[in-house]
C-alpha cells in the first residue's frame, strides 16, 4: 500500500463529489450552448478526476512497497517550512498592501532572509535596498504602474 | 528564408535588440543561480511583456529561456551545482575538469556546444514549423481534439512518477481552466460572484503561484546551507585534437536534442542525460567519462540547448505547448492578441519572422555574453540562497500585482503556491496541470465543434480515420508506457 497516494486519491474523490453535486449545480448552467452546455466540460473534467482518483486508490492499496510509508508525504521540517514560508509571504503581502511597496517589500525580504539563517548585516541591508529600490523604479518609472 | 531575412528588419530595431539582450542576460543570471530556475523566471517575466510590443515581448522570453539553458553550465562546472536541472549532466564531467584546472576549457566548450545546439534547433524550427502548420490547417476539430488528447496523455505519462497522477493533474488544470464566462453563452462558471474571475483565472497568477512561489517555499527547506566556492577559471587553453573530438559530439547531440525537444513532455533534462549516455556508450574511451571528458560537457550542453527552440515547433505549428516554457510563452502571445497555432503563419507572419530573427540574434548574444562575462557569472554563482529566495518571493508578489493591477491576483498567487507545494510533495505533475489549464479554451472549442460535427454519435468517428489513428496511437503509447513502468516498479520492488 502507498499511503500518500491513498490519502491523495481519497481527498480528490471527496472533493470531486462535492464539486460535482454541490459546486457545479450552484455555479454553472446546465442549459444553453450548442454542442456543449456551460456545465459539460467542468462536469466531464470532474468525473474524470473522480474516476482516475478511484483508480489511484485501488492501485495504492494493491501496490506492495518495502519499508514504512506515511499518509503525509512531507517531513515535519518540510511541513513547518511550508507553513512559515506561507505565513511570511502572507504577512509580506499584507504589509505590501497596507504599509506600502517599499516598506512592505523590505520587511518581506529581510524576514525571509532571517528565517533562512542569514545573519550578515550587510547582506540584510543591501538586498532589500537593491531589490525593492530597483523594482520600485522599474515598476513606477518604466512600466508606469501605480503601486500601494 | 527570405521572410526571415525580412524579419531581421523588424528584429534589429534598437529597442528589440535591447530587450533580446536583456532577456539573454537575465536568462544567464537565472541559469547561473542555483535555486532560481527557468520556469520561475518565465512566470515572473511574462507580466512584464504586457508593456512591450509583441516581437520584443516574445523575444525577451525566448532570450530568458535560451540564456538560462546556457548559464546553467557555469555553476555546474564551477561549483558542481547545476543552475538548471537540465545542467545536471554537465556536472558529471564539467566539475572534474574544473578541479583539474581546466575550468576555462570546460566553460568554453559548454558555450560553443550550447550556442551551436541552439542555432541548429532554431534553424530546424524555422524550416519545419510552417510546413507542419500547413498540415495542421487541413485537419478538422475532431482531429484537433484527438491531437490534444494525445498531447495531454503523452505529457502526463512522461512528466511525472505516474501516468494516473499526471492525468489527474491535467484534468484538474482543465477544471480550473473552465472558470470564467462561458465563451459561447456568456454565463459565469465557477466564479463565486467575483467579477475579477469573469475573464477566468489568469495564467500568470497560476504560473507564479504553482511554479515560482511554491518552488521558493521548497527552497526554504535548504535554509542555513552555503553555496560552494567557485573554482578558478584562468589558465588553460583548448587543444586542436580536443576541438576535433568535440565537433561530431556537438553535431550528434544537437540533432538528438532537437528530436527530443519536439516530443511533448520530454524536456531538456532527459535530452541532456540521453545525449551524455549516447556519447559515452559510443566512445572508444568510455572510462574517461565522469573523470573530466570535454565530450561529456559538449554532449550535455548541446542537447540541453537544442531542446529550447525545438520545443517551440509543436507550439508554433499546432498551438500545443510541449513543455512548461512553451505553455508560459502562450501567455505572452495571448497578452498581445495572438493565438499560437497554424493560423499564426497566416495572420501574424511578420511577427513570427521577426521572432525567428530575434531568436538567431539571441544565439549570437548568448555567445558574446558567455564569452566575455564568464568571470562575472562565476561570481554570481556564490550568491547565498537566502538572498535569491527572498528576492524571488518579493518578485512573485510584484509580478502578480503587475499582472492584474489589484491585490486580488496576489492573494490568488498565495493560494496557488500552497496547491503547487501539495502537487510537488504528493508527486503530482504541476507541468501537466499547467498545460491542461492552458489548453482548456482550445479543447473546449474543438470538443464543441467535434460534437456538433459528429452529432454526438460515436460511430461518426469512423468517418475520421486520422482522429481514430491518433487515438489508437495514444492508447498504444499508454499501454507501452504503463507496461514498461510496471516492469521497472517490479524490478525496484524485487
Amino acid at each position: 500500500m502507498k499511503p500518500s497516494d491513498l490519502a491523495a486519491g481519497t481527498v480528490l474523490i471527496l472533493l470531486g463529489l462535492y464539486t460535482l453535486f454541490v459546486v457545479l449545480p450552484a455555479q454553472t448552467s446546465a442549459t444553453g450552448g450548442i454542442g456543449l452546455a456551460p456545465r459539460d466540460l467542468p462536469a466531464l473534467a470532474t468525473l474524470v478526476v473522480i474516476g482516475l482518483s478511484a483508480l489511484l486508490v485501488v492501485q495504492s492499496c494493491i501496490a506492495k512497497l518495502p519499508g514504512r510509508a506515511s499518509f503525509w508525504p512531507a517531513s515535519w521540517h518540510e511541513t513547518l517550512t511550508m507553513f512559515v514560508g506561507f505565513a511570511l509571504a502572507l504577512a509580506g503581502t499584507l504589509a505590501f498592501q497596507f504599509v506600502g511597496f517599499i516598506v512592505g517589500g523590505a520587511v518581506l525580504i529581510v524576514s525571509i532572509m532571517l528565517f533562512m539563517g542569514e545573519r550578515n548585516w550587510l547582506r540584510l541591508l543591501l538586498t532589500p535596498t537593491v531589490v525593492v529600490g530597483g523594482m520600485y523604479l522599474f515598476v513606477t518609472r518604466l512600466l508606469h504602474v501605480t503601486v500601494p | 528564408m527570405e521572410a526571415v531575412i525580412a524579419g531581421f528588419g523588424a528584429a534589429l530595431t534598437p529597442s528589440n535588440v535591447a530587450f533580446v539582450g536583456l532577456g539573454v542576460l537575465l536568462g544567464y543570471v537565472v541559469g547561473v543561480l542555483p535555486g532560481f530556475n527557468r520556469p520561475t523566471a518565465l512566470a515572473l517575466a511574462v507580466p512584464l511583456t504586457f508593456y512591450m510590443g509583441p516581437i520584443s515581448g516574445i523575444a525577451f522570453l525566448i532570450g530568458i529561456s535560451k540564456g538560462s539553458a546556457t548559464g546553467g553550465a557555469v555553476s555546474a562546472i564551477l561549483i558542481n551545482t547545476p543552475g538548471e536541472a537540465s545542467s545536471a549532466a554537465t556536472c558529471l564531467d564539467g566539475y572534474p575538469l574544473a578541479r583539474k584546472g581546466r575550468a576555462r576549457s570546460a566553460l568554453l566548450i559548454a558555450l560553443v556546444a550550447s550556442v551551436w545546439g541552439d542555432i541548429f534547433a532554431t534553424l530546424v524550427l524555422i524550416a519545419l514549423a510552417q510546413p507542419l502548420s500547413r498540415v495542421a490547417l487541413l485537419i478538422g476539430p475532431v482531429e484537433i481534439c484527438a491531437v490534444l488528447f494525445f498531447a495531454l496523455t503523452f505529457i502526463a505519462s512522461l512528466s511525472g512518477a505516474s501516468l494516473l497522477k499526471g492525468l489527474i493533474s491535467a484534468f484538474l488544470g482543465i477544471l480550473l481552466g473552465t472558470v470564467g464566462l462561458d465563451a459561447e453563452t456568456g454565463t459565469p462558471r465557477l466564479t463565486f460572484g467575483q467579477a475579477e474571475l469573469f475573464d477566468g483565472l489568469p495564467l500568470m497568477v497560476i504560473a507564479i503561484g504553482v511554479l515560482a512561489l511554491s518552488e521558493m517555499i521548497v527552497q526554504m527547506e535548504e535554509r542555513g546551507q552555503q553555496q560552494g566556492t567557485p573554482l578558478a577559471t584562468g589558465g588553460d587553453r583548448l587543444r586542436a585534437h580536443e576541438i576535433r573530438a568535440c565537433v561530431p559530439v556537438i553535431l550528434r547531440s544537437s540533432l538528438l536534442g532537437t528530436v527530443l525537444g519536439v516530443i511533448p513532455g520530454l524536456g531538456a533534462s532527459v535530452a541532456s542525460f540521453l545525449a551524455y549516455s549516447w556519447v559515452r556508450s559510443t566512445s572508444s574511451t568510455p572510462e574517461r567519462f565522469g573523470q573530466g571528458a570535454l565530450e561529456g560537457v559538449a554532449a550535455a550542453e548541446a542537447a540541453d540547448n537544442a531542446v529550447v527552440p525545438a520545443g517551440l515547433i509543436p507550439l508554433f505549428a499546432l498551438g500545443i505547448p510541449g513543455g512548461i516554457a512553451a505553455a508560459l510563452i502562450i501567455g505572452a502571445f495571448m497578452i498581445h492578441g495572438i493565438t499560437p497555432g497554424p493560423l499564426m503563419f497566416l495572420n501574424h507572419a511578420h511577427v513570427l519572422n521577426a521572432i525567428y530573427a530575434s531568436m538567431l540574434l539571441a544565439s549570437v548574444l548568448m555567445f558574446a555574453f558567455g564569452y566575455f562575462g564568464s568571470g562575472l557569472f562565476a561570481r554570481l554563482a556564490q550568491l547565498p540562497l537566502s538572498v535569491i529566495v527572498a528576492s524571488v518571493v518579493f518578485l512573485c508578489i510584484v509580478g502578480a500585482y503587475i499582472e492584474g493591477g489589484t491585490m486580488f491576483g496576489v492573494y490568488l498567487v498565495l493560494g496557488f503556491a500552497v496547491l503547487g507545494w501539495l502537487l510537488r510533495k504528493f508527486d503530482f505533475s504541476y507541468v501537466t496541470f499547467l498545460i491542461g489549464f492552458v489548453l482548456t479554451p482550445t479543447l473546449e472549442l474543438s470538443l464543441r465543434q467535434a460534437l456538433i460535427l459528429t452529432d454526438r454519435n460515436p460511430y461518426a468517428l469512423l468517418q475520421h480515420p486520422i482522429a481514430l489513428a491518433i487515438l489508437a496511437v495514444t492508447a498504444l503509447a499508454v499501454w507501452r508506457m504503463a507496461s514498461r513502468r510496471r516492469a521497472v516498479t517490479g524490478l525496484a520492488t524485487s
